[in-house]
């Protein structure tokens, strides 16, 4: 049985009429158990056992098929059954009558398929194109067969036609997803992103397809770039590769940077009791670059009750006023009286005046 | 500005009032949606935002005639400047914040409570115990960061990177020009 598929597929791969008209007898033979029974056992049988071979069907008459396959979607479907009776129609001599029949079917798929080809040309071109070719269509062809055979047929035969193919069309996938992992061409990839209607990733040659290693892969993906901006942020990190190398300088960056911070906090420790006295060169300075900051630090001035100077204040009083054209967020009588003097109470000099300008700060975040 | 600062400010008092877990939860997930509208730390502005901030948070402190408690003042004053800087969108930055609220011990408590397993990450290449070395290092480094996962993590390293390098540019701008202001001086022991 599968020997003289094989031996079919060879004789229609040459595709004459004269052959075709030796092979009626073959054919007449094979006719009768397969039109009937064709059910999966003998395809399937086929592609299971030499899934190589099946293989290289797929792929061998690529060409071939991609120029065949196009405009007969329907073709292919209605040859399925008839694919030999079609060389037959185009002999002529042979008449079955279910062979006429389906013939005339054949014709109706075309119409309906409405492709430019003439109908027995189609024929003639896709026997021609090898029963390999129909191997392979079958399945592929089976998406678009259930809608357009929809509208066309209604026939038992060609629904059977069609849920045998289902069957064959889902071990073919099986097929092919094995042949993906040992082949990996890229229709076969861009293909299987068209089948499964969620997964939208483009297998790469030799990559699982499970959700778990996709999974896994979005996250490598999502880890593998965050590494790519922190090698960027850290100096000296673009040339090392590998993650631990790159963990090593950025802890060290990080370390450096908190030493420096310590280090300034002495510095400004320091130098911190003349900051009352700095503090007019202080917003001279940055008080012009500082202006457009945020209102809400520019009417902390008249927060420190412990200036004592009123010259200070005064002074404050004249930036404040400056500072107000800017943005004016506050009445300025509501800043001098609201704040004053709950600042009064709640400074204090102990530990929790930290926490109290950070109530502060807070205040001014809310205003 | 106004309206989003309050609401802001509001959280974070909470997260110091309640307990800070049940609002952490909120928040990272509200940080992976936003991890693209992070603060800006290379801006001028920003420098020039905290360097205000921080100069009057120095004012208002009182420091102690110490010199290392001084400094440790003004390192955890600084540092607190720049975790409101944050806007309270990472995980550092409440951390920091909310180092004051909770008592010391409370905190070193909550370290060391038996949380052994760093985390059960399913990621194969992590299992290499050099990375899970530096990671638990780094983890350690960051404020916050304990027990986070580690792409999470690197995130967050990211941010606090950034953040510090822009409170070491201000605090050395803010060091060179009050130590331009003073008076000259012989060399004092202030100035070491």
């Amino acid at each position: 049985m599968e020997q003289a598929p094989g031996v079919l597929r060879g004789s229609v791969h040459d595709g004459t009429t004269l052959e075709s008209i030796q092979f009626n007898e073959e054919i007449q033979g094979i006719m009768a158990p397969a039109p009937a029974p064709e059910n999966a056992s003998s395809f399937t049988a086929l592609l299971e056992l030499p899934p190589t071979q099946a293989v290289e069907l797929l792929h061998s008459p690529d060409s071939v098929n991609a120029a065949a396959r196009k405009p007969p979607n329907c073709h292919v479907s209605a040859n399925q059954k008839p694919f030999l009776l079609n060389s037959f129609g185009n002999s002529g001599n042979l008449t079955f009558p279910s062979n006429a029949a389906l013939i005339e079917r054949a014709a109706k798929f075309s119409v309906f398929a409405g492709e430019n080809s003439p109908p027995p040309g189609e024929a003639r071109l896709v026997p021609a194109a090898s029963g390999s070719n129909l191997v392979k269509n079958e399945p592929q062809e089976t998406d678009s067969n259930p809608c357009s055979t929809h509208g066309c047929v209604s026939d038992p035969a060609v629904e059977n036609k069609n849920q045998r193919t289902a069957k064959r069309k889902e071990r073919e996938k099986k097929v092919k997803g094995s042949s993906k992992k040992s082949k990996g061409a890229a229709d076969e990839t861009s293909r299987d992103g068209e089948k499964l209607p969620y997964v939208h990733v483009r297998v790469r040659r030799g990559q699982a397809t499970d959700s778990h290693s996709l999974a896994e892969r979005a996250r490598r993906e999502k880890i593998n770039a965050r590494m790519k901006l922190l090698q960027e942020l850290v100096p000296g990190c673009d040339k090392i590769s590998g993650t631990a190398m790159v963990l090593d300088e950025i802890i060290n960056h990080v370390q450096s940077l908190q030493r420096q911070v310590e280090i300034l906090s002495m510095k400004l420790a320091a130098v911190n009791p003349r900051i009352d006295f700095s503090i007019d060169s202080l917003l001279a300075t940055d008080g012009a670059s500082l202006m457009d900051s945020n209102l809400p630090g520019l009417v902390t001035p008249f927060m420190w009750p412990e200036v004592p100077v009123n010259g200070n204040r005064q002074h404050y009083q004249q930036q404040w006023q400056f500072d107000a054209f800017h943005q004016s967020l506050w009445e300025r009588e509501e800043v001098n009286h609201n704040f004053m003097t709950p600042e009064n109470s709640l400074l204090s000099y102990d530990s929790s005046a930290n926490s109290a300008s950070l109530h502060s700060n807070q205040l001014k975040m809310e205003l | 500005m106004a309206s989003f600062d309050s609401s802001d400010s509001e959280t974070l008092r909470e997260q110091s009032n309640h307990k800070k877990r049940r609002k952490i939860g909120h928040h990272t997930a509200a940080d992976h949606n936003s991890a693209a509208a992070a603060v800006p730390w290379r801006s001028d502005a920003e420098q020039r935002i905290y360097s205000r901030r921080l100069v009057e948070a120095l004012r208002r402190t009182p420091l102690s005639p110490a010199r290392p408690r001084a400094a440790g003042q003004v390192r955890e004053t600084a540092d607190r400047v720049l975790a409101v800087a944050a806007r309270g969108r990472t995980r550092w930055s409440r951390a920091i914040l909310a180092r004051r609220r909770k008592l010391w011990t409370h905190h070193e408590k909550a370290k060391k409570a038996p949380r052994n397993g760093l985390k059960r990450t399913t990621e194969r290449t992590n299992r290499l115990p050099a990375v899970q070395k530096k990671t638990r290092v780094l983890s350690r480094l960051v404020p916050g960061c304990q027990k986070i996962s580690f792409p999470n993590l690197l995130e967050e390293a990211m941010d606090y990177i950034s953040a510090l390098e822009m409170q070491v540019r201000a605090m050395s701008a803010i060091a060179e020009l009050l130590s331009a202001a003073e008076p000259r001086r012989p060399e004092s022991p202030a100035a070491r």
